[in-house]
């Protein structure tokens, strides 16, 4: 991967300037990695792992807690769609399957544990969960910061299905249509589940001691 | 819209996943209603922070160890290679390693325990007892004092009148017991398929192995 990005030159009509298409323009689609790879492509995986470690990393971090934790699960789901890539049909998206693959993952892997990551707060509990713009100066950056960690600890407390619902909605931006389809359930209940999560969500932030904001 | 909106309408609402006759519905009611008004604000912040928590960049190992864990995948593997990943897929689950301790250890103790116990008597477990020499004229003539010839599979006396009528009885019959305790080295040509045939208190019985009793 990386490297340099090979150009193609159109053949030139005469009196036609000279023109060069990058093929940086024309991305590759998932579904011709996924093709690539079934023919034994080595790269095509490397550009699919490229494409969407961050997501996977991410989700493994926000439903276990922990950055080693997350490591580790990533690899694991990664691994797992080498495997099984052939399985993709093509009937969902590539992001949509990994997404799949990872929660299915996450949750065999949390389920054997009672316990979730959650990071330790310092200093004195003084101001609920009030919202203040991410200005540049330092202090409002130790706040948002703070308010990360709250956030963290209360999505953390949050009964798995629900926290399924918060970071595949709100943290990784999923349609509620892509989030029935990794869950593989309907739309209607996708809708009432997220309204159910944020109602607990917000109940949590209400309740908990709001370590660490000045 | 007359009551309030439901926490599922305001969800929706903020991600923009409400049909379009139950949004013009939520937003004329917004208007009029400054309580679900403050509802709407309230999950709008809590979405708006959730969507700005910080996102984690993968470690830069993560692609390293995934390339090299596929790369021990895909390698050509010879017989030795796949019985050692497989040894070790199964060396990872901690049931199956308890199963084959377990398992061990009841045949230790099993072993350890079948002397005193003397399981081979209670199991009727055949012994394996010295066998004979190959069978052979002179080694007949030894036999109780008795000289035998064989014909096929019957081993019959020497001199015995033709022609007399035979009883043929099994090797458990009272009367071979009492032939057997005379001359125990016949159970060796018994328990090596031979019929003997004799003559005892004025009777020629033919002592059936035990195999081939009726």
């Amino acid at each position: 991967m990386g490297g340099e990005i090979p150009t193609f030159s159109l053949p030139l009509e005469r009196g036609q300037m000279e023109a060069t298409i990058s093929s940086e323009a024309i991305p590759e689609s998932d579904r011709d990695l996924v093709q690539r790879h079934r023919y034994g492509d080595a790269e095509a995986f490397d550009e699919i792992y490229q494409r969407h470690a961050e997501m996977i990393y991410n989700l493994a971090y926000r439903l276990s807690g922990d950055e080693d934790q997350a490591s580790d699960l990533a690899q694991e789901v990664f691994f797992r769609a080498f495997r099984h890539l052939e399985r993709f049909r093509g009937r969902s998206s590539l992001k949509t399957w990994l997404y799949r693959v990872g929660l299915n993952h996450c949750r065999s892997r949390l389920a054997r544990r009672r316990w979730f990551f959650v990071p330790v707060a310092e200093g004195d509990p003084t101001e609920g969960l009030q919202l203040v713009d991410r200005r540049r100066d330092p202090e409002a950056r130790a706040m948002a910061g703070e308010r990360d960690q709250i956030l963290h600890r209360a999505l953390a407390k949050l009964p798995l299905p629900f926290r399924e619902v918060v970071v595949l909605c709100d943290l990784e931006g999923l349609t509620y249509e892509e989030i029935a389809e990794v869950l593989g359930v309907r739309i209607g209940t996708v809708r009432s589940r997220i309204a159910r999560a944020r109602g607990k969500l917000r109940v949590l932030l209400d309740t908990m001691p709001q370590e660490g904001l000045p | 819209m007359s009551r309030h909106a439901t926490a599922e309408d305001l969800s929706a609402y903020v991600d923009q996943e409400l049909e379009p006759v139950r949004l013009r519905l939520v937003e004329d009611h917004l208007e009029d209603c400054d309580e679900c008004r403050d509802r709407l604000d309230g999950m709008q912040r809590l979405v708006g922070d959730l969507r700005r928590l910080k996102r984690l960049t993968p470690p830069s190992v993560l692609g390293s160890h995934l390339h090299r864990r596929i790369a021990l995948q895909t390698r050509p593997q010879n017989l030795l290679d796949r019985v050692e990943s497989r040894l070790g897929r199964v060396s990872l689950q901690p049931s199956v390693i308890s199963t084959f301790a377990l398992v061990f250890a009841f045949a230790a103790i099993l072993y350890l325990f079948a002397g005193s116990l003397d399981l081979q008597e209670r199991l009727r477990i055949p012994v394996l007892r010295p066998y004979p020499p190959p069978v052979s004229q002179e080694a007949l003539e030894q036999i109780g004092g008795r000289s035998f010839l064989q014909e096929g599979g019957l081993l019959r006396e020497e001199g015995l009148p033709k022609g007399a009528p035979v009883t043929k009885i099994p090797s458990t019959d009272p009367r071979a017991l009492e032939v057997l305790q005379e001359s125990p080295d016949l159970v060796y040509l018994l328990d090596a398929g031979f019929a003997v045939e004799l003559e005892h208190l004025d009777e020629i019985l033919r002592i059936l192995p035990s195999e081939a009793a009726p």
